[in-house]
């Protein structure tokens, strides 16, 4: 186009736009295709798309309208739960699955069915879409889901690891589960048998029999936790050895917490304990029932302080080894030797703990430095589809979608000027405008009407025989029919068959065309005849595979000046 | 040399498509583009002294386009029902396709079940022995695959290749070729090949 013709082109987009809109003079000259210069496509794609009403003066409360709706409605939709889950998705690439997210068991809780079955139900479709949206266009670096995204790959394999580990973990604390409740119920069984000797008068030599229960059982848990630690540990050796480090962090962040969660129980054991022994030398020097009695009051009091059922019942069992002590002075002397061990182990313990707070501090850190790496746009298409899944649910979010989003997405966010930072809003509603137009193609009850897809094949079918009858009868003796390779051309407008500029060249006279949609039978016909030579030359295979995969090489000029030449030739008949 | 329509079906993003790349041109690409409507890809083969051209329909898995996959199920020699060894729901769904391809055909087509994904083996959800029966009650023949890795995908082929000539030869001995021109066509059979060998002697391609 010499330049003397694109400044007179360029002036008539002025007029049409910005002096007086006229959809006729717009329709009519972007028919044509929009030129790069004067960044006039995202405008008049909005106005073509009925997003931006006809009139200029309306534009500005329609759009600050609709952008305020689509921000209370995102605001809605999208939970920071969900945002959570995504990037849960987006680091653990395809191995994503519900059943696995963290918080599925405290979601099991705390929601009644129906509720998580919804939450269920919201999850996978998101996943649905973001493993859509991260193989959209990924010849362009626009798309690119993770190669723009410095340290993805380490975050990917620390996540992966770290998923592994939790099965095997999970797996374990099952087991530990187990164990312990086969303990409490041991000790339960002693205790009420004891209860029960008390009354006939035997319950000296009981008693002691349960402290060595007693003893014998936190050794024996001593000694599942050293077992226990081993496993793990033998397991971040089998690993490889480039992630060693990292999963050698997360596999002592992991023993830690199991850790954790044993020295609380340890403690409050032992605190109960030093309570109870400081008790039973008030009773030796005075030795007073009176004294007994109060005695019994705090510890009452110390028992509600302490919530646990299992640790109350512990205090008791303490306070009948008192008695027992009383009598037994040598073994009370052997116990307070054990304490001071014990005290010192609950020093090292502490110095721990604090050391993993800090580990816990930095990790939370890392997190959050994570979460803004995750591309824009990547989170910006996924939450739209999602969004628009949930706009409509009689149609959801099928396959393909995510290629029509992304070529308005892309138009819209390349926008030179300042509506560049609406993207969001605009892609939304520009996106539902067209979705409204072509929906027919994405039901399947309307698949054998004559609105669906199958019916606008039959049309195309129709065409070919009527434009180029040679062409139509190979095919038919090749036994092949439009149905075999033209559903993704009508279904997606094209948007998986060219490249992006060549796509937004041919949506520019689709979305011009007064009757739309009707253009993309002929553009279709077109494209057959286009590589009409190479079908005659080929069998079924090949000339199947041709049209599958349309050839680059044919350019989109070629193909609408043949879709035009159709459509008039059509309307003379 | 004759042609077999093999056509691939499973839940959406098992890997049915990466499959078929791996087979055709040897690659593994993560992104590739979620299949919409239908794919055809075809490649020769030499089984057994034979050369052997796979028509291979690749539909998409996702719900919507279930609609589409009979008409491909009707006229095939093979099908595969892919899973993700990683998905217990893909798995589960096997039941799904398997009502689709009996509705087709009854039980007058070789079925193969491939459990796919086996390089994210610390992922596992579906044991091979769950296959193995699964496969077994039905008298499917199976293989676990990886696309990624090409892991079993050349087996895979073969396998295919080997049992569809055995049908094939089983079916020629005992069905005489009946010309039959009027073959309408939406029933374009491809495993009785009377009719098609004709139709290739006429068009004088292949």
């Amino acid at each position: 186009m010499s330049e003397n013709l694109l400044n007179r082109r360029l002036n008539l987009f002025k007029l049409a736009v910005e002096t007086e809109t006229d959809l006729d003079l717009i329709r009519a000259i972007s028919f044509h295709g929009i030129p790069e210069k004067g960044n006039y496509r995202p405008i008049i794609w909005k106005l073509l798309l009925n997003y931006l009403p006809p009139k200029r003066k309306d534009w500005e409360s329609e759009l600050r309208k609709n952008r305020e709706f689509y921000w209370k409605f995102k605001k809605e939709v999208i939970k920071p739960s969900l945002i959570e889950t995504f990037q849960l998705m987006y680091y653990s690439e395809s191995s994503y699955c519900f059943e696995e997210d963290e918080d599925v068991e405290k979601m099991k809780k705390e929601m009644d069915t129906q509720e998580f079955e919804k939450e269920k139900k919201d999850r996978q479709l998101l996943f649905e879409v973001y493993k859509d949206v991260a193989r959209t266009r990924t010849g362009m670096y626009f798309f690119r889901a993770h190669e723009n995204n410095e340290g993805y790959e380490q975050e990917k394999e620390s996540f992966r690891k770290k998923k592994s580990l939790q099965r095997s973990t999970s797996s374990k604390q099952k087991q530990k589960k187990k164990k312990k409740k086969k303990k409490k119920e041991k000790i339960k069984k002693i205790k009420n048998k004891n209860n029960e000797e008390k009354k006939e008068g035997e319950k000296k030599i009981q008693k002691q029999n349960i402290i060595n229960d007693e003893e014998k059982n936190e050794k024996d848990q001593e000694k599942n936790k050293k077992l226990k630690e081993n496993e793990t540990e033998t397991e971040t050796e089998t690993e490889t050895k480039k992630d060693k480090e990292k999963e050698k962090e997360k596999g002592e962040s992991e023993k830690e917490k199991k850790e954790n969660e044993k020295e609380i129980e340890k403690e409050t054991e032992k605190e109960i304990e030093k309570e109870t022994e400081k008790e039973k030398e008030t009773e030796t020097e005075t030795e007073t029932k009176k004294e007994k009695e109060k005695e019994k009051e705090k510890e009452k009091e110390k028992e509600k302080e302490i919530e646990k059922e299992t640790e109350k019942e512990k205090v008791i069992e303490k306070e009948k080894k008192k008695e027992n002590e009383n009598e037994n002075e040598n073994k009370k002397e052997k116990e307070k030797e054990k304490e001071k061990e014990k005290e010192k182990e609950k020093e090292k313990e502490k110095e721990k703990e604090k050391e993993k707070e800090k580990e816990k501090v930095i990790s939370k850190e890392k997190d959050q430095k994570n979460t803004k790496k995750i591309p824009n746009r990547v989170l910006n298409l996924c939450e739209l589809l999602y969004l628009y899944a949930k706009f409509n649910p009689g149609i959801g979010y099928v396959q393909g979608m995510n290629e029509i989003l992304a070529t308005i997405y892309y138009i819209f966010a390349t926008d030179k000027s300042e509506e560049k930072k609406n993207v969001e809003p605009d892609s939304f509603f520009c996106f539902n405008n067209i979705m409204c137009e072509i929906s027919n193609f994405f039901c399947m009850g309307i698949d054998n009407t004559s609105e669906g897809i199958n019916a606008s094949m039959t049309k195309i079918d129709l065409t070919l025989k009527e434009i180029d009858r040679d062409l139509w009868k190979y095919l038919r003796k090749l036994q092949i029919l439009p149905h075999y390779f033209c559903f993704r051309w009508v279904s997606l407008l094209f948007s998986q068959e060219f490249t992006m500029p060549d796509l937004v060249r041919l949506w520019d006279t689709l979305l011009s065309d007064p009757n739309r949609f009707q253009f993309v039978t002929y553009v279709s016909v077109a494209m057959i005849i286009c590589v009409k030579d190479q079908i005659i030359d080929s069998e079924y295979s090949a000339a199947l595979s041709l049209l599958q995969n349309y050839p680059k090489l044919i350019s989109i000029d070629e193909i609408l000046f043949k879709a035009i030449d159709i459509s008039t030739k059509l309307k003379k008949k | 040399m004759e042609n077999f329509k093999i056509c691939f079906m499973g839940d959406q993003s098992v890997g049915k498509t990466s499959i078929i790349n791996r087979f055709i041109y040897d690659d593994f690409n993560i992104n590739s583009q979620s299949t919409v409507g239908v794919d055809f890809l075809s490649k020769t083969i030499f089984v057994e002294n034979e050369s052997v051209r796979l028509h291979l329909w690749d539909t998409a898995g996702q719900e919507r386009f279930r609609c589409l996959i009979p008409s491909y199920v009707r006229n095939s020699s093979l099908v595969v029902i892919v899973f993700d060894i990683t998905n217990k729901t893909s798995f589960k769904s096997i039941e799904f396709w398997m009502d689709t391809v009996q509705n087709e055909r009854g039980d007058d087509v070789i079925v193969f079940l491939v459990g796919n994904k086996t390089d994210l083996e610390d992922e596992r959800q579906v044991s091979l022995e769950k296959l193995e029966k699964e496969a077994n009650k039905n008298g499917f023949l199976y293989l676990e695959t990886s696309a990624k890795t090409g892991h079993n995908v050349k087996q895979l082929f073969r396998k295919i290749g080997i049992s569809i000539l055995k049908q094939n030869k089983k079916r020629k001995e005992l069905i005489k070729p009946e010309l039959d021109e009027n073959t309408s066509l939406m029933n374009i059979s491809l495993n009785i090949d009377p009719n098609k060998l004709k139709q290739k002697e006429e068009s004088g391609c292949c």
